[in-house]
């Protein structure tokens, strides 16, 4: 069986030092994902800030727009109902007076089921607002889990780190990836 | 006197909404975005119902809770969690802790204010 001899001076066999070389390479393959899940795992958190921010201004708009709908639906029932009880008691002391209230009454209470349809509609764009807080806490949950598998697949190239010297060619790894110097 | 919610979220656009559908009742609203934040704001003022979320930074929604519940004066404060469908063992843990109730997200403001008015025991603020 060919052998080489090691930088130490013992003798390796060469089917070992192609293992070797093979773990090598592998260590180096992981070494170099070491950044790369860290930078999505930030790129993500950044846009997740971002998408709060705007969910932030967008339920803020909403509640505000619902807050004055809901003013607007009470003063137009204020008004229809004291046209209406005007009307009963014959409050309209001209027959003039009568039938612009029987005039408005219909606009306003259309306008007023229009005003309450239209709060529902905004009660229902703020509740799906709301996905994007789950969907912020479940995304949490993925880059966690991305970072212990990071961890772990350091480990393992940790684990991996050949004896200085074994591997001729072998200029060693500092942690993160980058290649050192032999000393 | 009106009564004061604590609403404890890490999520300002979470906070906002819950607090608008509160004062929007008529109630008034203190703000804390973890558990910790809660329980100095509650050192320094009375708080009448406390909506709390679950997965929180510094301290959870679960710690906070069992901290309360641990002090004399907050031991039949009611405390909502708010939690989602994928959270059941988190309720559950809430439960033990000592949760009087909880609300699942999403929620309307309806639904948001059927749960308050169940421990609310006054018709108005």
């Amino acid at each position: 069986m060919p052998t080489l001899p090691s930088q130490k001076g013992t003798v390796i066999p060469e089917e070992n030092l192609d293992n070797e070389r093979s773990l090598l390479a592998f260590r180096e393959r992981l070494a170099a994902s070491q950044t790369l899940l860290p930078e999505l795992a930030n790129q993500l958190r950044v846009a997740v800030q971002q998408t709060e921010q705007a969910v932030l201004e967008i339920s803020e708009k909403f509640m505000n727009i619902a807050s004055r709908a809901r003013q607007q639906l009470q003063a137009s029932s204020a008004i229809v109902g004291t046209l209406e009880q005007g009307q009963h008691a014959g409050s309209g002391s001209a027959v003039g007076g009568s039938a612009k209230a029987e005039k408005a009454i219909s606009p306003l209470a259309r306008l007023a089921a229009e005003t309450e349809s239209l709060g529902q509609d905004i009660n229902g764009i703020i509740t799906s607002l709301q996905f994007q807080d789950i969907t912020r806490q479940e995304i949490e949950k993925v880059i966690g889990r991305m970072e212990q598998f990071q961890h772990e697949l350091n480990d393992i190239a940790q684990g991996l780190e050949p004896e200085q010297g074994s591997v001729p060619g072998h200029e060693g790894l500092q942690p993160g990836g980058k290649r050192g110097e032999h000393v | 006197m009106s009564k004061t919610f604590l609403i404890v979220d890490d999520s300002a656009s979470m906070r906002q909404l819950v607090a608008f559908t509160i004062k929007d009742a008529g109630y008034d609203v203190l703000l804390a975005e973890n558990g910790k934040d809660a329980l100095e704001k509650m050192s320094r003022m009375k708080v009448d119902m406390v909506i709390t979320d679950l997965n929180m930074p510094e301290m959870d929604g679960i710690t906070f809770i069992r901290e309360l519940r641990g002090k004399a004066d907050y031991k039949f404060l009611p405390i909502v969690m708010l939690t989602t469908e994928s959270q059941e063992a988190k309720k559950q843990e809430g439960r033990a802790a000592g949760a009087s109730g909880w609300i699942v997200k999403p929620f309307s403001p309806s639904q948001l204010m059927d749960v308050v008015k169940k421990f609310v025991k006054e018709r108005g603020p």
